[in-house]
């Protein structure tokens, strides 16, 4: 930390510029590809949580960076510091990305959620970034891809705020399942399916996606994109809003394909490679950070799954400490229903 | 860079209103539009003072310490011009029984956020005063219900320095590149620890965090 002088500060308060630094957890940066910031959570928590939701009804969030503009073209009224309210009707409003702000209510909306989804496509606003409350008890509905795309369900009625193996192997099993695999996912992911060629950036996607799912998902905890060690940057780590649970989770992301984006052959040795640094990387990163524990997770794109390289890779998993999860990545919709309607 | 005349047309007038438009623009993307006239005076300010930490300059690196807070009559002025051409509009106009405006929002228009677009295009210069000006306002709209000018007066590093009394001209730029309030953000940035990184952005957030009341802020 770089030294300050107290006669550099002029009138401002020394120890409460320090104290308030311990709060950057708060914030994201501002061109963060989460749907919607960190303190909605409270916001959700607060009107969808327990036995007796607030929300009574269907209640579709729909974020925008313009919201006002948008709503003042739809004849919209401003409800004024939206987030606070401890009441709120159901409808459609329009948000921004932060719940400190005002919201702007969809005439002619109501608790039906039909009805909503008809006003929203009617409004042109069917592939704006949405969120539902009060359709499915004691969940919100992520829908990172519009009214119309994926859905993802979040339990707001969480036991307890800690995090663990179980878990977390649990959101990231469902996140490859559910979301990972879905039509609209697919798009992203590859640039001939049929013949299994993924794109270049299939992993960097693949991270993107996980990093909005786990962000949904974990309410009580912050989800940082790769955030700078002294060896390097690291995939994903998760760490709690309390400031004084110390446990972080180290997450490396490592995609393994038949083929790369060109169509060539990728053989199996540079895949073991390809696996082992990551192995390796897990294990640095989580020393470095002082993780509790370290995850190598791999994204199986190929078209025969598991197999030597899944095999090669858990001894060295093993002798790490580094957690193995393997996700299979399908390339079509009816296998991967097959394989969903098995688990 | 550059001083921007206060002449009330020509170009300086011209830089005055796209300072406008991208302070309207951060307002916009944190959903706290419309805006009221007394909290556009306090963000103008805030935005000055912070400038300095993007590595731009500020519009106006001076300001008149005086009991009823920050106020640019001069930003005033172009903000009216701006509802004039329509990129911005009046939200809550209230007119007393005088006749004189006793309160008025304003909210940036699609026009306002197109034609800042078209101008933050013109050059990477711009661009950047854009997207920091736009950082900026949206920093102090996350914390604005906790802000006021009596926290600005009080806690603000440049105005409460109590080298200044009220009547005092505060200057953080013009003559004396003293800028307590852009030190104060540095601090808080080189504060930081890891994994969190040093970003500028979220140091003026943090900044404005501490400015505005904890109570008036936490959801």
């Amino acid at each position: 930390m770089t030294t300050f002088r107290a006669k550099t500060l002029g009138g401002a308060n020394f120890s409460e510029l320090a104290k308030v630094s311990a709060r950057a957890f708060q914030f994201v940066d501002e061109n963060d590809i989460a749907p919607f910031e960190p303190d909605w959570h409270e916001v959700f928590d607060r009107w969808g949580a327990g036995a007796a939701p607030v929300v009574q009804g269907s209640l579709v969030l729909i974020f925008s960076d313009t919201a006002q503009v948008i709503g003042s073209s739809l004849g919209c009224e401003t409800v004024y510091q939206f987030g606070m309210k401890p009441q709120i009707e159901p409808g459609v409003y329009l948000v921004s990305k932060s719940a400190t702000g005002n919201a702007w209510r969809i005439p002619g909306t109501c608790a039906d959620h039909q009805e909503n989804c008809l006003k929203i496509v009617a409004s042109g606003l069917a592939g704006q970034s949405a969120v539902v409350l009060g359709v499915r008890p004691g969940h919100f509905l992520v829908l990172p891809a519009g009214i119309e795309g994926t859905s993802w369900s979040v339990n707001l009625n969480c036991l307890s705020s800690t995090l663990d193996d179980a878990i977390l192997t649990e959101h990231l099993n469902v996140f490859a399942i559910e979301n990972l695999n879905s039509a609209e996912t697919r798009g992203d992911l590859w640039i001939d399916a049929p013949n299994w060629i993924p794109k270049e950036q299939a992993e960097r996607t693949i991270q993107k996606l996980l990093l909005v799912g786990l962000r949904t998902a974990l309410t009580k905890h912050l989800v940082i994109p790769e955030p700078s060690t002294p060896i390097g940057r690291l995939d994903l780590l998760v760490l709690s809003k309390d400031p004084t649970d110390p446990d972080r989770y180290v997450l490396e992301l490592k995609a393994v394909r038949s083929h790369t984006s060109t169509g060539t052959v990728v053989t199996p040795s540079s895949m073991v490679t390809h696996l082992s640094d990551g192995v390796d990387q897990a294990d640095q990163y989580r020393k470095k950070v002082g993780g509790k524990a370290a995850y190598l997770c791999v994204y199986d794109m190929r078209r025969v799954k598991g197999g030597d390289v899944i095999e090669k890779t858990k001894p060295r998993c093993a002798t790490a400490d580094v957690l193995l999860r393997v996700f299979d990545i399908h390339n079509n919709s009816k296998t991967a229903r097959k394989v969903a309607a098995t688990v | 860079m550059r001083n921007v005349s206060i002449a009330p047309s020509g170009e300086g007038a011209n830089f005055r209103r796209f300072w406008i438009l991208a302070l309207l623009s951060g307002v916009e993307r944190g959903g706290a539009s419309p805006i009221g006239l007394r909290h556009f005076n306090l963000m103008a300010y805030f935005a000055n003072s912070v400038s300095r930490c993007y590595e731009i300059e500020p519009l106006d690196p001076t300001i008149l310490k005086e009991r009823g807070g920050p106020l640019y009559p001069q930003l005033m002025w172009d903000l009216d011009r701006l509802v004039g051409m329509r990129l911005v509009r009046v939200v809550n106009l209230v007119i007393a029984a005088e006749g004189r405006a006793r309160h008025v929002s304003y909210a940036i228009t699609l026009d306002g956020l197109n034609h800042l677009k078209l101008c933050s295009e013109l050059s990477d210069e711009m661009k950047l005063v854009a997207n920091s000006l736009t950082s900026a306002s949206l920093a102090y709209c996350r914390a604005s219900r906790g802000i006021s000018v009596d926290s600005m007066q009080t806690k603000d590093a440049n105005i409460s320095d109590p080298k200044f009394g009220n009547g005092d001209v505060v200057d953080f730029g013009e003559w004396d590149n003293y800028n307590a309030t852009a030190n104060a953000v540095d601090f808080v940035k080189s504060s930081v620890e890891p994994p969190f990184e040093e970003n500028t952005g979220i140091a003026v957030n943090l900044y404005a965090q501490y400015l505005a009341k904890a109570s008036e802020v936490a959801l």
